[in-house]
């Protein structure tokens, strides 16, 4: 019977969800083979409908645990006419499909392993030619549930727990009254035992869920100090390269200096001996001397120019103050700036003509 | 051997000219600073002003074939007198005097769009009066009203007449253009019209002359 197609709808999604998962929930599967892995469940699936793909954390036997895709349920086993359901886990380890899968039979309360059975182990540990045989890519999920089905149907792997019979009574043969109490025993034993370990797994599991947590946290408040360090080592670094390059910068500078230095010592002791010679009466407008009466010219009328201006600029000044007032302060401003004009104009003359004379030097020389 | 400026008697009373340009460019500068920095009183300032440029367009107008440029001029001449070219050779009217002329445009514009408040005033009372209350007859004589009042400068923003023709344009414009004011609607209008009209009058400056 086929599954209703909402159910092969929502087993698209959460295979696909699963699959897809990134970060620390991923799946640890390879990356090529997990649309294989999608595939062999799926028909799975589609075959044995009683069977359903779930994520779980597998513990193996050195004590990791994993995140792990199974196929969760029941499988048929029909037996002496009649189809009885084993409840089954199969797991895909992270080395699936090119390894085979873990299968264990998953007894519930009132079953009870076989014990011993050729296929089954106490713990429900499956084993199988097939498993045993496993070749990738041909063997699948589908073949491996009817070799299930066909192996517990020749020998069962489970049966119910029985009540305890009623009392023997002394009449009954003692033959049959015989075995009864060692496997009464027997039978109480290996469920107390189970339910043990299924109980200490739990806590063990539990804890180590909770020791995981820890650990991750510890583990990215570490991380982030390591971050914090590594960026911090940078700064100090770049600190570093700065100031090794001021250091050599300073270094240059100190050595200019040293050479205006030894410039400056060696000429003043080669005019040290000059400063005797000069005169006391040093008259300072002879300091300076015009090269030629052109450039004399230009002089005066540069500094008469000059002059007026800072007169108006005074007379600004006190009209300003008030202490002008304004028909003389305008009065005069007009004469000073017409006088102003002469000079400006001479000097403007005189310009043309060094330059014209500078000009003719230059033709000349090059002439010659 | 010094350089003469000039070498003959022409030249001499060319470069005289020269310099009296140069003064009147230097003085009227002179003149706008301290008017700007208000040292002299208008009248003070245009009286001279005027003097300035009489002098400088008799003597620019002589000085036609030399100096066609006043700007070059001052260039040439390494002047900084801005206002003073401005004032001289681009407005040729003491400040004064322009400023003056723009105040007497603003006003006779003004002058413009209070005839036009008026006559927008009296047109839509006449209209209720004759009875015209459709709004596709009195919402178009209101528009106009609104916007002549906004157009008013001397008006404050909220003048009655104004804040009334926006609440009347507003109820209108909710109406149909073939539904009629009620008469206690036309009446309620008028009334606004010529309460907001009263206010307008009074609102205008010197309306006692």
């Amino acid at each position: 019977m086929a599954p209703p197609p909402a159910k092969m709808q929502e087993i698209h999604q959460f295979l696909s969800s699963a699959l897809t998962q990134r970060g620390p929930s991923a799946l640890p599967y390879a990356e090529n083979t997990k649309s294989l892995i999608r595939q062999h469940l799926l028909n799975l699936i589609s075959s044995y409908t009683s069977l359903d793909p779930k994520t779980a954390t597998f513990t193996h036997n050195d004590g990791r645990s994993v995140i792990l895709l199974q196929a969760d349920g029941t499988i048929p086993m029909p037996f002496q006419g009649v189809s009885y359901n084993i409840p089954v886990v199969i797991w895909l380890l992270e080395s699936y499909p090119q390894y085979p899968p873990c299968v264990y039979v998953n007894p519930t309360r009132d079953m009870i392993i076989k014990r011993p059975h050729s296929n089954v182990s106490p713990s429900g540990l499956v084993s199988l030619p097939y498993l045993q045989n496993w070749i990738y890519p041909s063997s699948n999920l589908v073949d491996l549930a009817s070799h299930l089905s066909a192996a517990f149907s020749r020998d069962p792997p489970l049966y119910s727990q029985r009540r305890p019979p009623p009392q023997p009574s002394p009449s009954i043969g003692s033959g049959y009254s015989r075995p009864l109490p060692p496997r009464q025993t027997d039978d109480a034993a290996e469920v107390y035992k189970k339910n043990a370990i299924n109980r200490i797994v739990e806590m063990v599991h539990g804890d180590i869920v909770l020791m995981r947590s820890a650990r991750e946290v510890e583990t990215e408040g570490l991380l982030s100090l390591q971050s914090d360090l590594k960026r911090r080592e940078e700064e100090i670094n770049n600190g570093f390269k700065e100031m090794v390059i001021e250091k050599e910068t300073l270094e240059q500078q100190l050595q200019v200096i040293a050479m205006n230095t030894d410039v400056l010592g060696s000429w003043i002791r080669e005019n040290q001996g000059k400063a005797k010679d000069l005169l006391v009466d040093l008259d300072v407008d002879d300091s300076f001397e015009c090269i030629d009466s052109l450039s004399k010219q230009m002089l005066e009328c540069t500094a008469l120019d000059l002059a007026i201006e800072d007169v108006v600029y005074s007379m600004d000044k006190s009209f300003r103050d008030g202490s002008l007032p304004f028909d003389q302060y305008l009065r005069n401003v007009r004469l000073l700036s017409r006088e102003q004009f002469f000079h400006r104009a001479t000097a403007e003359k005189v310009r043309e003509i060094q330059m014209d004379a500078q000009v003719a030097s230059i033709a000349a020389r090059l002439h010659s | 051997m010094e350089v003469k400026l000039w070498n003959d008697k022409r030249e001499r009373e060319m470069y005289e000219n020269f310099a009296e340009l140069y003064a009147i460019i230097k003085a009227t500068e002179k003149l706008e600073k301290a008017y700007i920095r208000d040292l002299i009183s208008p009248s003070e300032y245009e009286t001279e002003c005027q003097k300035l440029i009489v002098h400088f367009k008799t003597l620019s107008a002589s000085l036609k074939d030399m100096v066609p440029n006043i700007e070059r001029f001052a260039e040439t001449y390494k002047m900084d007198c801005s206002a003073a070219v401005y004032r001289l050779v681009t407005s040729g009217v003491p400040a004064t005097v322009e400023h003056r002329a723009a105040a007497s445009a603003s006003t006779s514009s003004s002058a413009s769009v209070v005839a036009e408040c008026v006559q927008n005033f009296i047109t839509s009372m006449d209209s209720l009066k004759l009875n015209m209350v459709a709004v596709d007859q009195v919402y178009p004589l209101l528009s106009d009203l609104s916007a002549s009042l906004n157009k008013l400068s001397i008006l404050p923003p909220d003048f009655e007449g104004k804040i009334k023709m926006k609440e009347w344009l507003l109820r209108l414009s909710k109406m149909g253009a073939s539904d009629e004011l009620t008469e206690q609607q036309a009446r309620q209008l008028h009334f606004d019209l010529e309460s907001s009209y009263n206010s307008f009058m009074a609102a205008l400056p010197n309306a006692g002359n």
